[in-house]
């Protein structure tokens, strides 16, 4: 088998705070194949972003990492900047959450395209702005030439976006991660982009952090549950869809509201709070919360464990 | 902020929200400043004023170290073109203001450039790096703030003696600390921002996330402040020369004519009123101007 595009092991992001050490992300193994679509779900806290930011370098000035994360077979976990700089934006690239507040207001949204690709590559500055006009097409914005021109202030939230998905994709990156690219937009342009991702998937490999199980449903063919920096199950997506193991993933799926949903029966919610990350409780993190923990579950913190299917769950629940 | 752009309008995605707003930033920056009626005066007065300070020093008939014997300490007259009276020696006051004025306009942009450059570049700098690198660098401002602005003048012109480039460096290597700080707690903040992150998401450089993210977008106090500095540090200037570090005779200075002004006040008031009269409205101008720069210049602020 060829080696996966992507491969993180033992994973650990720490947070330096007045409170004491955050554990944001605490001993994470995934990988991610050429051609993959891997979503990445969880509530919210769980360490979904820190654990991308991580892979990238990206953590704020208080944060750690520990680990390995190889990108094509080579390292690049706390990789010197120079290093990270050439994959950044290049050979993997990333979309932000708030479209909003994503590009700076000061320059036009032409220039702001042409900068990643005139640190990148050593084009002409005739051919970037041409590779730049194609990759406004291809992400479909009304009217690019004159989208070019403009300052972020003067256009709407889903064509920011689009703007933004423009730019990862500016210099044909091998893998895509895009944080919960839809999460700030209004339903019908979320639906719009999430067509539009279904469309990337022939381009490039993507990992998708999102709140929402529809998305993973429509979008994946693999998915990774994290709960308190942990991962709890991952696997393809009919598996994890039709024949969940762990009962957080359970308490998940039964909170998504289904087409037959009664409205006036409430959601099954998962009771109590996630516990907090400068305090994590002995054991698997769940167990508090969980309606089927025993006393080892208490004691003993599960190991992922599986072959494509893997789970982090003391308990063989009946399907 | 106003308009739906700003209140984070997110219509429908084919719409055409910027159909009414397609200039450029620049464009309508002129637009917004040329409608700031006391800006756009200043505009016009400065350039009166700078107008005069090339011309009058080298075409008006009286030079200004010449004496007019017949005319020892006269008030502003018509006779001879002695719109402004003369000092005590009997020079014109009219070439000598306009002299002075081209020395302290100068003195004043040019150590405001200074400052300026040196100024927001540590300051982004130290802010961008944070940490303990970031924190010595403000330690070393912090030392220099401490010692007062005229003595570290006066000794670094007593060790390179009266230079008037030097004028330019001491004026300029004071007056940039605070920019530094300025700046510094401006890029600590924006560096938070998404577009930052998403900056550095894509690779780009630090020499370039600085220069083209954080200080565009700290800039707007600096105007402000650098639009009060350049009168600041054209008062600066006639300390120096009032304890004889400046410029020297026959040459002149605005500064310099002021404190002499000041010895004639019973005598002679035109000695002082005209020189200080010529400050303060420069004072006033650039103030205006700074107003009207800081509201232009923001992209959100729309073209009302
Ligand atoms: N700079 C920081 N300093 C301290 N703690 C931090 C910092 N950044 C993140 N954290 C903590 O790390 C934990 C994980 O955060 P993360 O952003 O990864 O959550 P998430 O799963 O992406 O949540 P959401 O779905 O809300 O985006 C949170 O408890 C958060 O408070
Ligand atoms: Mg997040």
């Amino acid at each position: 088998m060829t080696a996966p595009l992507l491969h993180c092991e033992n994973l650990h992001v720490r947070f330096r705070t007045q409170d004491g050490e955050v554990l944001a992300v605490n001993g994470v193994d995934f990988e991610v194949r050429r051609g993959d679509c891997v979503g990445i779900v969880g509530e919210s806290g769980s360490g979904k972003s820190q654990t991308a930011m991580a892979l990238l370098g990206l953590l704020a000035d208080n944060g750690v990492s520990s680990g390995s994360v190889r990108f094509r077979r080579k390292e690049i976990l706390n990789a010197p900047a120079e290093q990270l700089n050439r994959i950044r934006g290049s050979r993997v690239a990333m979309i932000f959450q708030d479209p909003m507040s994503a590009l700076t207001p000061f320059m036009r949204i032409g220039r702001q395209l042409c900068e990643v690709l005139q640190e990148h590559t050593a084009m002409s500055r005739r051919e970037i702005t041409a590779r730049v006009m194609e990759v406004l097409e291809i992400v479909q914005i009304p009217e690019p030439k004159r989208r070019f021109e403009m300052y972020p202030h003067q256009l709407s939230g889903g064509q920011r976006q689009r703007v933004m998905i423009a730019q990862a994709l500016l210099c044909k990156p091998d893998l895509l991660i895009a944080d919960e690219p839809t999460t700030a937009l209004d339903l019908t342009i979320q639906a719009q982009i999430l067509d539009f991702f279904k469309s990337l998937k022939k381009r490039t490999t993507i990992v998708i952090i999102t709140h929402d199980l529809g998305v993973v449903a429509g979008l994946c063919n693999r998915v990774v549950v994290m709960y308190a920096g942990r991962i709890v199950e991952q696997g393809p997506i009919e598996e994890i869809f039709m024949g969940p193991q762990h009962p957080y993933t359970r308490a998940l799926l039964a909170a998504v509201p289904r087409p037959d949903w009664d409205p006036d029966k409430p959601l099954p919610m998962i009771g109590g709070q996630p516990p907090l990350a400068t305090r994590l409780p002995k054991g698997c993190s769940f167990a508090p919360r969980c309606a089927h923990a025993v006393d080892r579950c208490r004691q003993e913190t599960p190991e992922l464990r599986g072959r494509q299917h893997l789970k982090a769950c003391h308990l063989d629940l009946p399907q | 902020m106003s308009g739906p752009a700003a209140m984070g309008y997110r219509g429908g995605d084919g719409d055409a929200v910027g159909e009414l707003q397609g200039r450029s930033l620049w464009n309508d920056a002129v637009a917004r400043f040329r409608r700031h009626r006391a800006a756009m005066a200043s505009l016009w007065v400065l350039g009166v004023i700078t107008v005069l300070a090339v011309l009058v020093p080298e075409f008006w008939p009286n030079s200004l170290d010449e004496v007019n014997w017949d005319y020892i300490q006269s008030p502003p007259t018509t006779e001879n073109l002695l719109w402004f009276g003369t000092d005590v020696n009997g020079r014109d006051m009219f070439s000598r203001t306009f002299y002075g004025a081209r020395i302290s306009l100068t003195i004043g942009v040019l150590t405001t450039l200074v400052a300026l450059i040196v100024g927001v570049l540590y300051g982004a700098i130290a802010g961008y790096r944070g940490g303990p690198a970031g924190d010595i660098m403000m330690r070393v401002v912090d030392v220099l703030y401490s010692l007062p602005t005229l003595f570290f003048i006066i000794i670094l012109v007593t060790i390179f003696g009266n230079n008037f480039l030097l004028i330019f460096i001491c004026i300029g290597a004071v007056e940039w600390l605070t920019l530094a700080r300025i700046v510094r707690g401006q890029t600590l903040s924006i560096k938070e921002k998404e577009y930052v992150e998403s900056a550095r998401a894509a690779g780009l450089s630090t020499p370039t996330i600085l220069l083209k993210y954080i200080i565009p977008n700290a800039i707007g106090p600096v105007i402000v402040y650098v639009t009060l500095l350049i009168p600041i540090n054209i008062i600066v200037e006639s300390y120096l020369s009032f304890l004889g570090l400046g410029v020297q005779e026959p040459f002149t200075s605005w500064g310099r004519l002021i404190s002499q002004g000041a010895n004639e006040i019973g005598t002679a008031p035109w000695l002082l009123v005209i020189p200080a009269a010529f400050l303060v409205v420069t004072l006033f101008c650039f103030n205006f101007i700074g107003d009207g720069l800081r509201d232009s210049l923001d992209p959100k602020e729309h073209t009302r």
